[in-house]
């Protein structure tokens, strides 16, 4: 290993020890061209502890290798570590995986049997090497038998390792070794040997969950291209550090995450509110929860803690998590228009292995305190899920503006309950104003976490024997896992517990009675929050009791037995509300299928009863808490605590000398999880500034254009009609017959040219409508007003006159075959969207309509935008 | 030149004497008591590769294989050796948590011991409702009977000043042992002492090391069996053995109670030191000459130690 002065010498002395090192030359010779090739001979015959020989089978070549090596070394290495890399990656690579040494005296007695090998190789150190350095000595020895156990071990194990092992010789000889002293260069052999063939282990013995984040990670990969780019500046070799460990986070982010603990963090898109909104989150998360937050501090300060911690981890799914997710929650349309309906879907996955999950979906647009909720939802009601299910969903906000191509929504679908008999939905028109709304979905359901918590019971007395002895029990009994952590199922709740020791001694008499806590809270990364908290029972194992009467625990609790849960549990809470939801289908296929499901939940969900009370030799105790409902939604933001302090009787020690035991812990909740997204409404392009509000009365001749203008949603198709509203009645929206009689119908007013009496019930309102056609049926803007059938204009809904006749506007001027602009083309559109016979060559006519068009172009000039 | 003949000389001269031997194994030398009483190895235990398997499904059934191994010289017989099971009874059912064994130590017919094979069938509960997984551990605990047997030749020389001429037959000298009797309590070191009395005679006295260098620790003989339950114990109960000496076959009194020949130790921090002192006829005639004596010395003791294994129990989930 520092033959580096002698290899001439050495080159004689391998001849003689034969085989290796005329193999080595003749690789030598068949490879001279390739630097890295050389060196595997050279490699090769360090094994054999007669190094020197199979060095020195490529010395008089090697030096000139060495050279090549010296320039070309970068990135050939590189290349070479990439490779290696890419192999790795491939097979899983992570060293020698030791998951167990039996005695450290065994191995000892092998690197004594390696004396022979040591005693030769420093005989031969001393004779052949220039450099009787004792560092240097001393590090090749050690290296020596780290190559000779490993190479043992390798080929007794795990072959593959091989591979490194001759790429860590390579690159020891072909590029340490000719920037390095001796001792160095055996010092670097060594620290890449162990870190890439043990480091694994090693880290694997002290925290065996940091090594499984790090299962994967190169070190040699990095090791050496470090130590590459350190000696060279090699970009190629920066350029591939960055690369690698960029592949490495991307690849094995969450499991560093998981493994890290922070399996709670969920990313969640960043929403942008409006700007009201975002002063009021400012103000409280800037202003209210820092002083929340001091003062809480101080309050932790100020008063006695706890020593020992209320912990608990989420048992992660394989495949599906448990729980209900809002999924690729997005807006239909990045803009919408005033007049347009805004529909935000998104997906519900819900995974359940116990209880039915009985979902609402909704969305909704915060208004100060109030919520609005979205016009139309789908589905409409509530719906389960008993295994796995992704259901879509979707909300619509409606513009309301009345009929339109798209639009699903009537607006005489909705209706003022005040004025409305029998109507039992109030829908704000206004949910949606213009700008940036942030409309937020949300499902609502019920669901159930479980956790347990292990802890491991011992003779009291025998505890004290061991302690007084110096005894520690986790080291005595072999117990790995010293300070167990709760587990709780996935869900959008957690569950932490502890007791005041995992050890837990146990006598037939207490001074202070072991505890244990419980704590119950919103989960992080959720979004959302436990609405109703409808069960929460703690199961003991057989022989500890909790004394329910005596204030055994912070909050009331009493006994739950099996009857209770089957009872109070699958029938009163599962299957009534699973029954409800199927309460929502129509009578027919669906729903018997639905109450089938329910049926067959409520029977598993009573078999699980069994289970919490009594599995295999284990019996369970149940504490129910006593009006869990009326546990606040605020609790669970901070966590419930619950605290009970429980009596284990020496029927808890079984047969060996500790025992394990679970507490268990299941609670039953409602739940909301939420997720937001923005939409962004535009006015209509053209005249602004109109309030879109149907039914508004609007007053002044440019509010009428103005409201004419935003119901045809089109200049051009705007300027012909307001023509023809002022043609039929001069903008008066209480005009009856126009506007040149007005009066209650059954009037008559006069006589038209042809002598027919012009009577009021024929023409009503803004665009003239024939309301009662000749006493027929009422149409709007007009009603009945008395038993004898007389008709009124219908005051607060006249827009709908130029909503109900815009469609005739439309088809009109997309007919008409006059030249558009021309009071002609404009007469010929009004006549033909008002039903009558045209009639357009007629001067005075042509006039009126010339009349018209300037009242409209005069009004509109004046409108305020 | 003179450099490459020493060399290469050198080099056959370590072939020849490494061509013998293998790594790591002793050359085909026959055994001997003194090989078999030698180590620090009493019981070894290990659950066998897939018993129990690292994942087992819930509600099945799957084997617990033991097997011990009597590494040490001494035999654990009729029965009186026992291993107790330790699981979490809500998700593991093991039909027998406690079973007896006996197992031979080393002999010429064995020489690295005897083995047994303890196997339990055992089942697996159901697990939580909404639980994909459950982790449990399988303890297994061994209690047992053990003896130490330490034979050894000092050296009783009654010339205590050294005042006599010629040559001796032997020298006073303390002796150590490091590899160990083939227990896990073994015998570290004996240091030999002449004490003159004043009656003309000397008494040999010796200062015995004993340590446990074993995998468990060392209990009281008598409750081998309570060790191995979850009853109350005393502190007593740990870290107690007996200790019987003799030289030349004659008793050494260990203890003030002269009716008994043993003596009860106590360790402290895994090590004691027991005093023994040859006391028959009132001790020997400083007049003979120095001679070469047997020296034997039993340790009597309890002893147990603990293996686990993590298993993962899965649920068989249907979607």
């Amino acid at each position: 290993m520092m033959f580096r002065g002698r290899l001439g010498q050495a080159g004689s002395i391998g001849r003689l020890a034969g085989s290796v090192g005329r193999l080595a030359s003749s690789v030598k010779s068949g490879w001279q061209k390739i630097p890295g090739s050389a060196k595997i001979g050279a490699g090769a015959g360090l094994m054999t502890g007669i190094a020197g020989g199979a060095i020195s089978g490529a010395a008089s070549g090697g030096r000139s290798v060495i050279d090549a090596g010296k320039r070309n070394g970068a990135t050939l290495f590189v290349f070479l570590s990439i490779l290696l890399f890419l192999f790795d990656v491939t097979i899983g690579y992570k060293g020698f995986n030791i998951v167990r040494i039996g005695s450290i005296t065994e191995i000892l007695k092998f690197v004594s049997s390696l004396g022979y090998v040591i005693g030769l190789w420093a005989f031969f150190y001393f004779f052949v090497s220039k450099e009787r350095d004792v560092r240097a000595l001393a590090s090749s020895i050690i290296a020596l038998i780290i190559v000779i156990f490993s190479l043992t071990v390798a080929f007794g194990y795990d072959r593959i390792v091989i591979l490194h092992i001759i790429f860590i010789l390579i690159f020891w000889v072909g590029f340490i070794m000719p920037r390095e002293d001796a001792a160095t260069a055996n010092i670097l052999l060594i620290v890449l040997l162990i870190a890439d063939l043990y480091l694994f282990s090693i880290i694997n013995v002290f925290s065996p969950s940091l090594a499984g984040t790090l299962k994967g990670f190169p070190f040699l990969f990095i090791l050496t291209i470090f130590f590459v780019y350190e000696q060279t500046n090699s970009k190629l070799a920066l350029i591939s550090i960055f690369g690698v460990f960029a592949w490495y986070f991307i690849t094995a982010g969450p499991d560093l995450a998981q493994h890290f603990g922070l399996v709670d963090i969920e990313a969640i898109k960043t929403e942008i509110p409006p700007p009201k909104e975002m002063f009021e989150q400012a103000k409280k998360k800037i202003v209210d929860d820092t002083i929340k937050k001091i003062r809480k501090s101080i309050d932790a300060w100020l008063s006695e803690r706890i020593q020992y911690a209320v912990t608990g981890k989420v048992e992660e799914n394989k495949v599906e998590p448990l729980g209900v997710y809002l999924e690729n929650v997005q807006s239909a349309d990045k803009k919408y228009y005033e007049d347009e309906d805004v529909i935000v879907f998104g997906t519900v996955k819900a995974r359940t292995l116990d209880d039915p999950i009985n979902i609402d979906v909704g969305c909704f647009v915060k208004d100060g305190d109030n919520k609005k909720i979205a016009d139309k939802i789908d589905p409409p009601k509530k719906f389960s899920v008993f295994t796995l299910e992704e259901v879509d969903f979707a909300c619509t906000f409606g513009s309301c503006k009345g009929p339109s191509l798209n639009l699903s929504i009537q607006c005489e679908d909705f209706c003022d309950p005040q004025k409305d008999a029998g109507c039992k939905t109030v829908v704000d028109r206004k949910i949606l104003k213009i700008g940036e709304n942030s409309i937020t979905t949300f499902a609502d359901f019920n669901f159930e976490t479980l956790a347990y918590q292990k802890v491991y019971f011992i003779n009291r007395e025998r505890q004290r024997a061991m302690a007084r002895e110096g005894l520690d029990p986790f080291a005595e009994f072999d117990i790995k896992d010293r300070n167990p952590i709760a587990v709780y199922t996935n869900g959008p709740a957690k569950i932490e517990m502890g007791t005041n020791s995992p050890l837990v001694a146990v006598s037939d008499q207490y001074i202070v009675q072991p505890s244990l806590d419980v704590s119950i809270a919103n989960r992080e990364g959720w979004q959302g929050k436990i609405k109703k908290l409808k069960e929460l029972v703690i199961f003991l194992p057989e022989g500890m009791t909790i004394d329910t009467e005596m204030g055994g625990c912070n909050k009331k609790f009493k006994i739950y037995g099996v009857n209770d849960c089957k009872k109070d549990s699958c029938e009163d809470i599962v299957k009534k509300e699973c029954l409800d939801v199927c309460g929502g289908y129509d009578s027919g296929s669906a729903r018997d299928s639905c109450e089938r499901e329910c049926n067959d939940n409520f029977v598993k969900c009573q078999n699980s009863c069994d289970y919490f009370f009594r599995e295999g030799e284990q019996s369970y105790t149940g504490y129910a808490l006593q009006n869990a409902s009326s546990q606040r939604e605020k609790e669970f933001k901070e966590g419930l605590a619950v605290r009970c302090r429980f009596r284990p009787t020496l029927d808890v020690l079984g047969s060996s000398p500790f025992t394990t035991k679970s507490f268990r812990v299941k609670i039953r909740y409602d739940y909301t999880v939420e997720k937001p997204v923005s939409v962004s409404i535009e006015e209509v392009p053209g005249v602004k500034g109109s309030n879109r509000d149907i039914g508004t009365n609007y007053t002044g001749t440019n509010e009428i254009v103005r409201m004419i203008y935003d119901v045809a949603g089109d200049n051009a198709l705007g300027e012909v009609m307001a023509v023809g509203a002022y043609l039929e009645s001069r903008w008066d929206r209480n005009a009856v017959n126009n506007g040149l009689c007005k009066g209650p119908c059954g009037t008559i007013c006069g006589y038209d040219a042809r002598g027919q009496p012009i009577m009021k019930e024929y023409s009503c309102g803004l665009f003239q409508f024939n309301i009662c056609g000749g006493m027929g049926t009422p149409r709007p803007p007009c009603q009945f007003t008395d038993e004898d059938q007389q008709c009124g204009c219908w005051q607060e809904k006249f827009t709908e006159e130029a909503v109900l006749i815009k469609p005739n506007f439309v088809d009109a001027k997309a007919n008409s075959e006059s030249t558009p602009g021309t009071p002609e083309w404009y007469c010929n559109i009004w006549r033909d969207a008002e039903g009558n016979a045209a009639n357009c060559a007629d001067g005075s006519t042509l006039a009126n309509v010339q009349n018209a068009v300037a009242m409209v172009r005069g009004s509109t000039s004046t409108m305020t935008t | 030149m003179n450099k490459k003949i020493i060399l290469i000389t050198g080099i056959l001269l370590l072939l020849a004497i490494t061509g013998c031997n293998k790594f790591g194994k002793g050359g085909q030398t026959p055994i001997s008591d003194a090989d078999l009483r030698k180590g620090m190895d009493g019981l070894k235990m290990e659950f066998l590769s897939n018993a129990p398997p690292e994942k087992v499904f819930a509600e099945s059934g799957f084997p617990i294989s033991l097997k011990l191994k009597n590494a040490g010289a001494s035999d654990v017989e009729d029965g009186s050796g026992i291993v107790v099971f330790g699981f979490e009874k809500a998700y593991v059912n093991v039909p027998q948590e406690r079973v007896s064994f006996s197992v031979k130590g080393k002999s010429v017919y064995a020489p690295l011991g005897e083995d047994e094979f303890i196997t339990i069938n055992a089942r697996t509960g159901a697990i939580g409702t909404q639980s994909e997984e459950h982790p449990s551990s399988i303890f297994a605990t061994a209690c047992y009977p053990y003896k130490t047997v330490l034979g050894a030749s000092v050296c009783v020389d009654p010339d205590i000043t050294g005042q006599r001429r010629g040559q001796k037959a032997c020298t006073v000298k303390d002796l150590a042992f490091t590899e160990g009797q083939g227990a896990p309590v073994s015998v570290t070191k004996v240091e030999a002492r002449i004490l003159p009395q004043d009656n003309g005679r000397i008494k040999p006295h010796f200062l015995i090391h004993v340590k446990n260098a074993g995998n468990g620790e060392v209990i009281d003989l008598g409750k081998v069996e309570s060790v191995c339950t979850s009853e109350a114990l005393n502190y007593k109960d740990f870290n107690t053995l007996v200790v019987k000496a003799s030289l030349s076959g004659v008793a050494l009194k260990c203890n003030a109670n002269e009716e008994s020949e043993s003596v009860t130790v106590r360790l402290r921090d895994k090590e004691d030191l027991i005093r023994c002192t040859y006391e028959k006829d009132d001790g020997i005639d400083s007049g003979v000459d120095a001679y070469a004596a047997p020296l034997k010395v039993e340790l009597d003791y309890g002893y147990t130690f603990t293996i686990s294994k993590s298993i993962i129990i899965e649920k068989v989930l249907t979607h």
